[in-house]
């Protein structure tokens, strides 16, 4: 009887939690989401002037459309890149044993942790100088510093619960080493390719500073814009950026558990 | 039916202060099914990946019916393997899992289909094909496991200790499952194992390895009996080693001397080798007499410690008769039954 009422108390505590967290999350978007469909919303209004003003706006207004696409186009850019630099730096991070492997995964860590106005300042200079600065190459780069940690951390771990021996049991059973690859060790590690993926996108989609300091004016990204529109005043079109803005991180966070199950399946096996 | 050879074959890793396996010669003859024995770290597996190309030998060739396959890389060998566990692909159901080996070879899918069915009706596990590979227990991945590498026909079939994360009834079963398969497909086979009873029950020939190397290689029977060395002999639960000098086929210890027509001519320091079962209860004139230490009951028979000229041995009498702690046992050995091993000061 303890133990069953023990296991409610938990289930309740965990309810709570949960619902905490969700208005934690939530509730800062519901004046968004209200600014978005407004008009006006004067003093003493309870309720503003409702207005599909800012979403038509949105959808209409070259700028915003074309800042939209860039974000996309850098965030897949730099997410593809980081994933093609990552699979393998994780590949020998998580598996492998060798000499200063400590140093290699806090240096990997180091640009999660160094504020990064501080690299970019740094980086600007060079920049410069290889004519990588103003322009949407640069702006790809930099994003990167913030990324990889990100990319290689969550892909090592993945590759270290992933059993190498599953590679071998496909090659005995007559698959080559590129058909092993393509056949087994990817879709076996494809949860963690799908969540580092996600976490890195949503990581450079959210950079302002690094795109602002590299990108100069050349490069208008979706949170360059959004700042812009809040410093003017326009809330409601602000408001609606600002919606458009947060998706990719919803999706994230409801699209990505599923994909946190258990290791087993990458292990092969209980033993 | 293929035959397996195995030509001085040597692995050293780099790094590494010794060989992991070391000058290993071996012959398997098609249809056999061969126990690799050994304790954990002996290179057995290190042997087994040489076998299917996974691991370059150093040194060394592997013939297939006399031709040498060390150049074939593993896809290609036709040889198929087993790991300790299960490796089912999770992205696969039971029935793709199995095929896997045959879409390799772009088998139609209707033999596919045909060759799975029948692989899972001989597992015991028929109509599973469409499960998912992450709902089975761990008895049944495991025969999904032999299934998927047995399905491709293999000229070597190979087996790295399938049956250690099973439990113990689990073990039993499954090792009557395998021993009926490999029987049934005639497939040449080498299980890798440390269980001796599992080698013991398993296998037509054990090759048993210490240290890199093979030590000794035979029938089951031989290890019990004709040991060549005291560790061998040890590794095989033999507890009695009284020492002793043999001249001619005489060997003579402070048991008495015991002219054993089963050994060669040769004049040398020995161990007498007596496992606790080659005894037997006797009052005549020359029969052992010692005094019971302490007892093991083990259902049908008795493991008796038991104290002989101030040496502890052990023997094993049927449980008919229960002697006490401090009671004398009279009891002569069976001289059919003993041997003897070249004396070793090292051991």
């Amino acid at each position: 009887m303890a133990c069953i009422k023990k296991k409610n108390q938990n289930n309740i505590t965990r309810k709570i939690i949960l619902v905490l967290l969700y208005t934690w999350t939530f509730v800062p978007f519901i004046p968004i989401l209200i600014w978005s469909f407004s008009l006006r919303w004067n003093y003493p209004n309870l309720i503003p002037e409702f207005s599909l003003r800012a979403w038509k706006y949105v959808f209409t207004q070259k700028n915003i459309i074309s800042s939209l696409f860039s974000s996309i186009l850098i965030s897949s850019v730099v997410t593809a890149i980081s994933l093609a630099i990552g699979l393998p730096a994780a590949k020998a991070l998580g598996m492998y044993k060798f000499k200063g492997k400590k140093l290699i995964s806090t240096l990997v860590t180091l640009p999660a942790i160094v504020p990064l106005l501080a690299v970019a300042m740094g980086i600007q200079v060079v920049f410069i100088k290889l004519g990588l600065s103003d322009s949407i190459y640069g702006v790809v780069l930099i994003h990167l510093v913030p990324v990889m940690p990100y990319m290689i951390m969550n892909l090592s771990s993945v590759y270290e619960a992933y059993n190498p021996e599953f590679e071998q049991q496909a090659r005995v059973l007559g698959a080559n080493a590129f058909t092993t690859f393509y056949k087994i060790t990817i879709p076996a590690i494809l949860p963690g390719i799908i969540v580092a993926s996600m976490f890195s996108f949503i990581v450079s989609w959210s950079q302002y500073l690094l795109t602002l300091i590299i990108g100069g004016a050349s490069t208008k990204t979706l949170p360059l814009l959004l700042f812009a529109f809040l410093n003017s005043g326009d809330y409601a079109i602000g408001g609606a950026i600002c919606i458009i803005f947060v998706l990719p991180a919803l999706i994230l966070l409801f699209g990505s558990p599923k994909y946190f199950a258990g290791t087993k399946s990458v292990r092969g096996g209980e033993v | 039916m293929t035959k397996l050879q195995l030509i001085n074959l040597t692995k050293h890793y780099s790094g590494a202060p010794e060989p992991s396996v070391k000058d290993f010669n071996l012959t398997v003859e098609p249809g056999e099914l061969v126990a690799f024995l050994g304790p954990s770290g002996c290179g057995k597996t290190t042997v087994l990946k040489m076998i299917s190309g996974l691991l370059l030998p150093t040194e060394g060739d592997v013939l297939f019916n006399d031709e040498s396959v060390i150049e074939i890389p593993p896809e290609k060998r036709e040889v198929s393997m087993v790991f300790q566990k299960p490796l089912l692909f999770p992205h696969m159901n039971v029935g793709e899992n199995i095929g896997f080996g045959l879409r390799m070879r772009k088998q139609k899918k209707d033999e596919i289909k045909v060759k799975v069915n029948n692989m899972l009706e001989l597992v015991r596990l028929k109509g599973y094909a469409d499960r998912k590979s992450t709902e089975l227990s761990g008895g049944q991945e495991q025969r999904i496991s032999l299934a998927r590498g047995l399905v491709i026909e293999p000229r070597i079939f190979l087996l790295d200790e399938p049956l250690s994360a099973l439990d113990a009834s689990l073990r039993i079963e499954m090792r009557e499952l395998i021993r009926k398969i490999q029987r049934h497909m005639k497939v040449t086979t080498i299980c890798v194992t440390h269980d001796q009873e599992e080698a013991v029950m398993l296998a037509d020939k054990i090759a048993l390895m210490f240290d890199g190397k093979l030590q000794q290689y035979g029938v089951p029977e031989v290890f019990y009996e004709r040991p060549k060395t005291k560790r061998i002999a040890e590794f095989f639960g033999c507890t009695n080693f009284v020492k002793g000098t043999q001249k001619g086929r005489t060997v003579a210890t402070k048991l008495g001397a015991y002219t054993l027509d089963q050994l060669d001519d040769d004049n040398r320091e020995v161990y007498l080798v007596v496992r606790p079962e080659a005894v037997e209860v006797s009052d005549g004139a020359d029969s052992l007499k010692a005094k019971v230490k302490s007892r093991i009951f083990m259902g049908t028979h008795v493991r008796y410690i038991i104290d002989l000229f101030g040496k502890e041995y052990q023997i094993t009498l049927e449980s008919a008769t229960l002697y006490k702690e401090g009671d004398i046992i009279s009891f002569r050995l069976l001289k059919e039954r003993l041997w003897a091993v070249p004396y070793d000061d090292n051991i």
